[in-house]
């Protein structure tokens, strides 16, 4: 354990409600609660080893500026906040709208230490890009909005930059069109569709992509590039459905909607409504709080999750 | 077994589907690993219906289940202790629906994993794990052992296809984890599922995320004067910001082994050779295949053979992938280690496993996963040869220490099971390994799913852990 990890969990302690803060760009603090900061920096950086450790409390910001230096990214889901602070980006688990071509954000994180609801602090996964050696408590972390425990330091896996990251425009997309459209793609990294035109990210080397875009053309696809990046996360309300499903429910909405198509969020202006969790479902949740956090302290009230 | 358990398994899902024969229990003791344990019944469930009311069965007699793929593990993930029954999945081995659009496919646990890149061959797509026992282990072992393959340098693990799993808890309540839907409610429980072999219940369905399949690839075989040659241009390869499809190595042994086997012109008087595969969109490959070779003659790469066609690519890959049925040849008996390390130390480590190999008087060979750090070091040996046994686990142990030692963790794709279980120390702190433990009772709190694995116990299991014996196939 390190020493900076060490005086976290003493700042944390072992009694009383606390709340992590990072940036404050997702989840705002409540009043009366004993604020922590997590531990802030870039320990380490490997770039022939493709991995990261930091401090929860790094800046996204400042732990991008470094790995671009050599030519690498993690993958935090920044394009839906684009600030905020590691810890912040983990423990909400929010993806962006880049998810089907660089996967989930879960897929980043391949150690953890973190300071659980006893100040102890506890480590899961380990420092290398393989690794099956027990339980995958980094799995579970993520999305845990910090209740499971704080976030001290992790170690990330980094991705090399792709050499061209390019938008474009296609019109008259019907949902034929779009299902013809994901099979005619090789390895999009974004498809939103509002019913009536799609946005389409590619990457990789510029030459593919000008042959993917000729490709499409010859198919009828004709497709128009956009300067500016899409931002589908400034609508308020996110439904999460199965990809087979978003067919049907932004033709029923379209132009109200936007789809991230192959993934299944839908950015729309309405809230999903709520759905029912198995009970079973909620009791393993609760075994788990009770034991990570019996004393339910840490940051009380963060994040919708099931038997809090 | 007593008769009462037996009983109520065989009117449970059916006298045919339980059997307890002592041919058929010997057989179910152990995995591929050669850690035998003792099977008290085995029962072949073939709906997940059937799966729950032996999981009734088993906790109102208060006996403990172990789930069974096809057996090819290699850590004693599947070796049922103290007489245990054993919940054989071979019967559930229906791809139930694939969805090529949204590329996904809800596949029974017993589907084995190459049938299912078969099957979806038809859309250009596969699924992207492939161990190298692809041919016949099943998707619901992959799951249980979250199992890697020579492409999942590029791809990722089997977590990241694991979209969800229907699973049996303990207590008989089948719950979905995870979903179709990106963003299901609560923690990543499916993530918590895969990797926990066996111990946390039993999958019964699976959806699995399909992956296209490339539009080029390039297979590229570079052979070298020195293995340090060799593992340098590995880390210079992913420092130059690629990541290959696939980077595996071979040392000279092992070179020798398998060109007597496959007669593919393998240089066998080299001391290591990386097999690099590129894939993806055209440009992307050419580009990369140039900056490869570049590298590779830059650490004194002697030869760079790229292959001309799809035979001599499957050539390649069969000597890569067949490289322990090759062992054979030189002596009858193997035990075959998975450490992973940074791969910035894998030269050093490598002289480390070779100094142990040379100490103990044994053979060894590596054939591994070079790009993600993960080893594989092979020792071969007669077990008839009186004391061996205990140079290959002083080996074996000298090696899983090196390799932590160096920053590295137990295993990279075998998991723990019984084989590790005694390390987990190693790596991790009573007060981690707590943690795991709570992982494990939030799912089953009865403690009826797979016992024994994983987490070393201080006290309370008795004779059960006195013969870890160690794996040779």
């Amino acid at each position: 354990m390190s020493a900076r990890a060490a005086s976290f969990a003493e700042e944390i302690g072992a009694i009383g409600e606390v709340w992590i803060r990072g940036a404050g760009s997702r989840v705002t603090a409540p009043d009366s609660v004993r604020i922590v900061n997590a531990p802030a920096g870039v320990w380490s950086f490997q770039p022939d080893e493709m991995t990261v450790s930091c401090g929860a409390g790094t800046p996204v910001a400042e732990l991008d500026a470094t790995l671009r230096a050599r030519g690498q990214y993690v993958n935090l889901g920044q394009r839906r906040h684009g600030s905020g602070t590691v810890g912040g980006a983990l423990a909400t688990g929010w993806n962006d709208h880049l998810r089907l071509g660089r996967g989930h954000l879960r897929e980043s994180l391949l150690e953890v230490h973190l300071v659980d609801g006893r100040g102890n602090v506890v480590k899961g996964g380990g420092p290398t890009v393989k690794n099956v050696s027990g339980f995958d408590l980094c799995r579970l972390v993520v999305g845990s909005h910090g209740r499971l425990g704080a976030l001290a330091e992790v170690t990330l896996r980094t991705r090399p930059i792709p050499l061209a990251t390019r938008w474009f425009r296609i019109d008259d997309m019907s949902t034929t069109r779009i299902m013809e459209l994901i099979t005619r793609l090789y390895r999009p990294s974004s498809i939103l569709w509002d019913g009536r035109h799609a946005l389409v990210c590619l990457e990789g080397h510029p030459s593919d992509i000008d042959s993917t875009v000729l490709d499409l053309r010859r198919h009828g696809l004709v497709s128009e590039e956009v300067d500016d990046e899409p931002n589908p996360s400034d609508r308020p309300h996110r439904w999460s459905v199965t990809p087979s499903q978003v067919f049907d429910h932004v033709s029923a909405r379209a132009g109200r909607v936007v789809a991230e198509v192959g993934v299944g969020v839908i950015h729309s202006d309405e809230m999903q409504p709520e759905r029912t969790n198995d009970p079973a479902i909620i009791e393993i949740h609760r075994r788990l709080w009770a034991s990570f956090d019996p004393d339910r302290r840490l940051n009380p009230g963060a994040g919708n999750l099931p038997g809090r | 077994m007593t008769s009462g358990l037996l009983d109520a398994l065989r009117s449970a899902i059916g006298p045919d589907s339980v059997r307890d024969n002592a041919t058929e229990l010997m057989l179910a003791g152990h995995d591929a690993s050669n850690l035998v344990g003792q099977a008290g019944a085995i029962c072949y469930p073939s709906t997940a219906d059937d799966v729950r009311r032996i999981v009734d069965v088993c906790r109102a007699h208060d006996v403990a289940f172990v789930a069974r793929g096809a057996g090819t593990g290699l850590a004693g993930g599947a070796t049922p202790i103290g007489g245990a029954v054993v919940v054989c999945t071979t019967k559930m081995n229906r791809i139930l629906d694939v969805d090529h659009v949204a590329r996904l496919a809800w596949v029974e646990p017993g589907v084995l994993n190459l049938d299912l890149t078969r099957h979806v061959s038809r859309w250009g797509l596969h699924f992207a794990p492939d161990p190298s026992s692809q041919q016949s282990c099943s998707i619901g072992g992959n799951v249980a052992n979250n199992s890697g393959g020579p492409h999942c340098l590029a791809e990722g693990v089997t977590s990241a296809h694991v979209l969800a799993c229907d699973v049996v808890l303990s207590d008989g309540s089948l719950v979905r984890l995870g979903g179709e839907e990106p963003e299901p409610d609560g923690l990543d429980l499916r993530g918590a599922f895969v990797g926990s072999e066996g111990m946390f219940g039993i999958t019964t369905a699976i959806c699995v995320r399909l992956t296209p399949d490339p539009t080029d690839v390039r297979t590229m075989l570079l052979d070298f004067d020195t293995v340090r040659a060799g593992t340098d241009t590995v880390s210079a390869i992913i420092a130059a910001g690629m990541v290959p499809a696939a980077l595996e190595m071979m040392d000279r042994l092992c070179l020798q082994a398998v060109e007597a086997y496959i007669h593919a012109g393998l240089p066998t008087d080299a001391a290591a050779a990386l097999l690099v595969e590129i894939a993806g969109a055209p440009a992307a490959v050419a580009t990369d295949a140039e900056t490869v070779e570049r590298i590779g003659r830059e650490h004194g790469a002697r030869t760079v053979r790229v292959a001309r066609d799809e035979a001599e690519r499957a050539l390649l890959w069969k000597g890569r992938k067949n490289a322990f049925g090759a062992i054979a040849r030189i002596k009858p008996n193997y035990y075959l280690h998975d450490t992973v390390v940074p791969r910035r130390h894998l030269s050093d480590v490598l002289d480390h496993v070779y100094r142990i190999a040379a100490e103990q008087d044994l053979l060894v060979l590596n054939v591994f996963h070079a790009g993600d750090g993960n080893l594989h070091p092979l020792l071969v040996f007669d077990k008839r040869e009186p004391g061996v046994l205990e140079r290959v686990h002083r080996a074996g142990a000298a090696i899983v220490e090196v390799s932590v030692a160096h920053g590295g963790v137990l295993s990279g794709e075998h998991g723990i099971g019984l084989e590790k279980r005694d390390y987990m120390p190693l790596l991790f702190s009573d007060l981690d390994l707590e943690a795991q433990g709570w992982m494990r009772s939030a799912f089953d709190p009865l403690g009826l799913a797979n016992p024994f694995k994983v987490l070393p116990s201080p006290s309370g299991c008795g004779d059960a852990h006195a013969h870890v014996e160690g794996l040779w196939v």
